[in-house]
């Protein structure tokens, strides 16, 4: 075994505990994928096999590595046995070009320079960054930042590679050229990866191990299609993180049988051609009656500097008022520009907005931000400037309402996002998912009527995406307009009602929700995908799984 | 390193050590050897090479515009306020004489400084950021790491500090959207978010540099620039040149003196010295000019057909 803990339990200095009885083993070579809500633990087992990442705290148990007590390796040894890359690209970059960022650990380490020369030189072959190399770290795109990280680590040739929700922050393109870097690793080199992850639609079918955790405690560990066939029989809420394809085949199968679960999209619609019988054709729900147009774009175009290249051009579009509008986009094409745009925090270099039938810039700010608009920002932590949560909600409560009604609304924020156990906290010590959730309910205390949001579901993990969608929803149901910008198919083919596709500075395809997703073959959702060739309009898992039923009832 | 052509620019391509001491040098011999014929050297091979780097019309514009009535005005203001010498020109009115020593000196001192200045061009285009990272990483490793550690965090918090405005601005709450007495408020708002980040980023930061191995004993520094043989001529070259100049200077050729009288030395070594010194300013441009003269044949261009010719 590469690495085994027995028993183990971890405490913080606070006496507030972190790991409970903890047994894992990990072989030499494998690949293992652990998931669970943020908050679970996954990052405090992560930094136990890292001793200098180790927040101060008692252990119990032991934790093994080569059959040697993991202490018996010292720093030196650890820094080039074990690596370790998070989420954060910009953060962990130490110096300014790509080539001091990969020798960075080598020079840690004392190695002389003709070797480092020779690592840096194989590991950008390995990882095709030989293009990369003079260049500033911080004009890489984030897929590249990312591999940069994880070239700049493998140079010092773990044995064993951590990795802590390293894909978070990309968008889904960038996702899979990630991950198809770290199967590279572990196929060719056979380096052991041990991943935290709450995104498995990508990476289960690579896994040899998958382990479930929950409140500190290991709750499933085994093969991945065991794993989830235990997950559905004890209706686990975390079911909701697997796969699509596997999600239907256990909701619709009337036994399930481990081995059979299909964990990709290919498996899915394998099965799929065994199990459909005679489909019935999906009745598409008839799409809501246009309301009056209320926010419009008419001609937009729009550029950063005087001689640059327009980031948008001739941009049309209207949102009605009540709406849920959907824009989805590559990296570049411009999708927070156009968010900024409409959210006056950029104004347009031609074309103009309207807003209610006023042009946007008419509006004056304390009208306009003031229980009207608000955009949320992709970085929740933008707006944080409190030392707790409740201070934080109150400034912004009481910025819009006078002292009576500031308690009463950020009460009932607080219960409406599930912020009342984190209330004494400081805002950026809240995981992802809950900074998401306080930033939402900083912006719902604005009482906007048009909700404009970027991003709102990036890096979270399903049970706080599913949170978010409600709360959203909720808004909506109460009239709000929201338009949301996003790389989440599937959550916007959940919700939105019409869906823009802007590609290159240009909106290349408007539509309602159904129609658009229904007219494309590549970019769609999952359960499209799976199941486009029964029910090319049914787009949600929702949808597929109650075709599924009627057909084969 | 192109030039402004987008040719090679042989010189740029040298080792930065190299690249850093011939500034030194050449910065040196111009502020102190105060000899007319070697400024004029020094100035003719800094306008040459600038023009080579960044084109005629910048280094005429900063001549024209910038260097020579700077140099008017300096030797002016030098002549008015200095009366120091044995020829009297004018006596004014309030008692004090306007000297011929105290004209050219000043004269002297304006062609120092525009020297100084015309190098500049060069050097600026030449001295890049990661060369003096690496120069200064010679010298302390730690210092070398810490400007590179800089160098990064410096753009980022500048993309970080918009984003905060951004955000600040899309739910009304940024400096230019209150009234007068809340400005104060929002303004420490933004730069409490600022520095809460900026500890943030910095805790993970350290935290990436001991996970790789940082503060576990013997650090080495690795450089992409190597010496190669062309460095080694390039620093021999060097050497001896700035040798010869060392020599006239010490045998009175480069001898310059013009308080409380105007001595210019003028033997046969002014003559070594100027030439030395003309070599060396010229060297950079030389080489440029010998790449230019001996061009590899063009290997990248297919040698097609006829008809397939355009037009």
């Amino acid at each position: 075994m590469l690495v085994s803990f027995k028993d183990y339990s971890f405490t913080y200095a606070d006496a507030k505990t972190a790991l409970t009885n903890i047994n894992l083993n990990i072989k030499a070579g494998s690949f293992t994928v652990m998931f669970g809500r943020s908050g679970s633990g996954k990052t405090t087992l992560l930094r136990q096999l890292k001793s200098v990442l180790l927040p101060s705290g008692t252990a119990t148990g032991s934790l093994l590595w080569h059959d040697q007590p993991l202490a018996k390796l010292d720093n030196r040894q650890q820094a080039s046995a074990i690596g370790y890359v998070n989420q954060q690209a910009d953060a962990q970059f130490v110096t300014d070009k790509v080539w001091h960022e990969l020798a960075f650990g080598l020079e840690s380490l004392g190695e002389k320079p003709n070797v480092i020369h020779s690592r840096i030189a194989e590991m950008a072959t390995f990882f095709g960054l030989t293009e990369l190399m003079s260049r500033d770290v911080t004009t890489l795109s984030g897929g590249q930042k990312q591999l940069v990280s994880l070239a700049s680590v493998m140079v010092m040739r773990p044995e064993l590679l951590l990795l802590d929700e390293p894909t978070a922050q990309l968008d889904p393109l960038a996702k899979q050229s990630f991950i198809q870097a770290l199967v590279r690793l572990h196929n060719e080199l056979g380096t052991t990866i041990l991943l935290a992850e709450h995104e498995l639609e990508d990476v289960t079918s690579f896994a040899d191990q998958l382990v479930m955790m929950r409140s500190g405690a290991i709750v499933a560990d085994g093969a991945p299609q065991q794993v989830s066939a235990d997950l559905f029989a004890q209706h686990a809420p975390l079911f909701a993180a697997l796969p699509t394809a596997t999600r239907l085949y256990c909701n619709s199968v009337t036994s399930v049988q481990a081995a059979t679960i299909p964990l990709t999209v290919g498996a899915g619609r394998a099965w799929l051609q065994g199990f459909v019988r005679n489909p019935e054709p999906f009745a598409t729900p008839a799409p809501e009656p246009d309301a009056q147009p209320w926010l419009i774009a008419k001609h937009v175009s729009f550029r950063y500097s005087q001689d640059a290249p327009d980031t948008l051009k001739d941009i049309n579009l209207q949102v009605s008022r009540g709406q849920w509008y959907g824009i989805v986009g590559s990296n570049g094409a411009g999708k927070t520009t156009l968010l900024n745009l409409l959210g006056r925090i950029l104004r347009p270099s031609s074309g103009k907005i309207t807003l209610a039938s006023q042009p946007l810039d008419r509006y004056r700010s304390a009208d306009l931000y003031q229980e009207f608009l608000a955009v949320m920002p992709q970085d929740p932590t933008t707006l944080f400037a409190s030392a707790t949560v409740q201070a934080e909600l109150m400034t912004t409560a009481k910025r819009v309402q006078p002292a009576m009604g500031a308690e009463a609304a950020v009460s009932g924020v607080i219960d409406l996002c599930h912020l009342r156990p984190l209330l004494a906290h400081h805002p950026f010590d809240l995981s992802g998912g809950e900074r998401q959730l306080l930033a939402l309910a900083k912006i719902i205390l604005l009482r906007p009527k048009v909700l404009l949001l970027d991003e709102p579901t990036k890096g979270l993990d399903a049970f706080t995406k599913a949170a978010v969608g409600s709360i959203l929803a909720q808004l909506h149901s109460t009239g709000v307009t929201i338009v949301m910008v996003t790389h989440d198919l599937d959550f916007v083919a959940q919700y939105a009602d019409h869906i823009a596709l802007l590609f290159d500075g240009e909106i290349a395809a408007s539509a309602p929700t159904h129609e658009f997703f229904a007219a494309n073959s590549f970019y769609t959702t999952t359960a499209n995908r799976i199941a486009r060739d029964y029910w090319p309009n049914a787009i949600t898992l929702e949808e597929v799984e109650a075709c599924l039923q009627k057909t084969n009832s | 390193m192109k030039t402004v052509h987008g040719h090679r620019d042989p010189f740029g391509e040298a080792h930065p050590l190299i690249q850093a001491a011939y500034f030194i040098i050449i910065l040196g011999l111009t502020a102190f050897c105060l000899h007319p014929l070697a400024l004029v050297a020094a100035l003719i091979g800094a306008a040459i090479y600038g023009a080579i780097l960044r084109g005629w019309r910048h280094v005429a514009k900063l001549l024209l515009t910038f260097i020579l009535p700077g140099m008017v005005v300096f030797t002016l203001i030098n002549m008015c306020f200095n009366h120091y010498g044995q020829t009297l020109l004018v006596t004014l009115n309030s008692g004090n004489s306007i000297t011929l020593e105290a004209i050219v000196y000043g004269l002297v001192l304006a062609g120092v400084l525009a020297c100084g200045l015309c190098w500049f061009v060069a050097i600026n285009q030449l001295m890049t950021r990661d060369k003096i990272v690496y120069l200064c990483g010679r010298m302390l490793p730690a210092i070398g790491l810490l400007m590179s550690l800089t160098f990064r965090f410096v753009p980022l918090l500048g993309r970080q500090f918009r984003a905060v405005k951004n955000a600040q601005t899309g739910t009304g709450n940024a400096v230019g959207q209150v009234n007068w007495r809340q400005k104060f408020h929002v303004a420490a708002n933004i730069f409490s978010i600022m520095t809460t980040w900026a500890l943030e980023t910095a805790v993970t930061t350290a935290d990436s540099m001991r996970s790789r191995g940082y503060g576990t004993g013997h650090r080495t520094a690795y450089a992409r620039f190597h010496f190669r043989t062309s460095d080694r001529i390039l620093a021999a070259v060097l050497i001896v040149l700035t040798g010869l100049v060392l020599i006239s200077w010490r045998m009175h050729g480069l001898f310059a003196q013009y308080n409380p009288q105007i001595i210019i030395g003028r033997n046969l070594w002014t003559l070594i010295g100027t030439l030395a010194v003309l070599g060396l300013a010229l060297l950079p441009s030389i080489m440029y000019v010998w790449s230019r003269l001996h061009q590899v044949p063009d290997n990248a261009k297919a040698e097609l057909p006829p008809y397939f010719a355009r037009n």
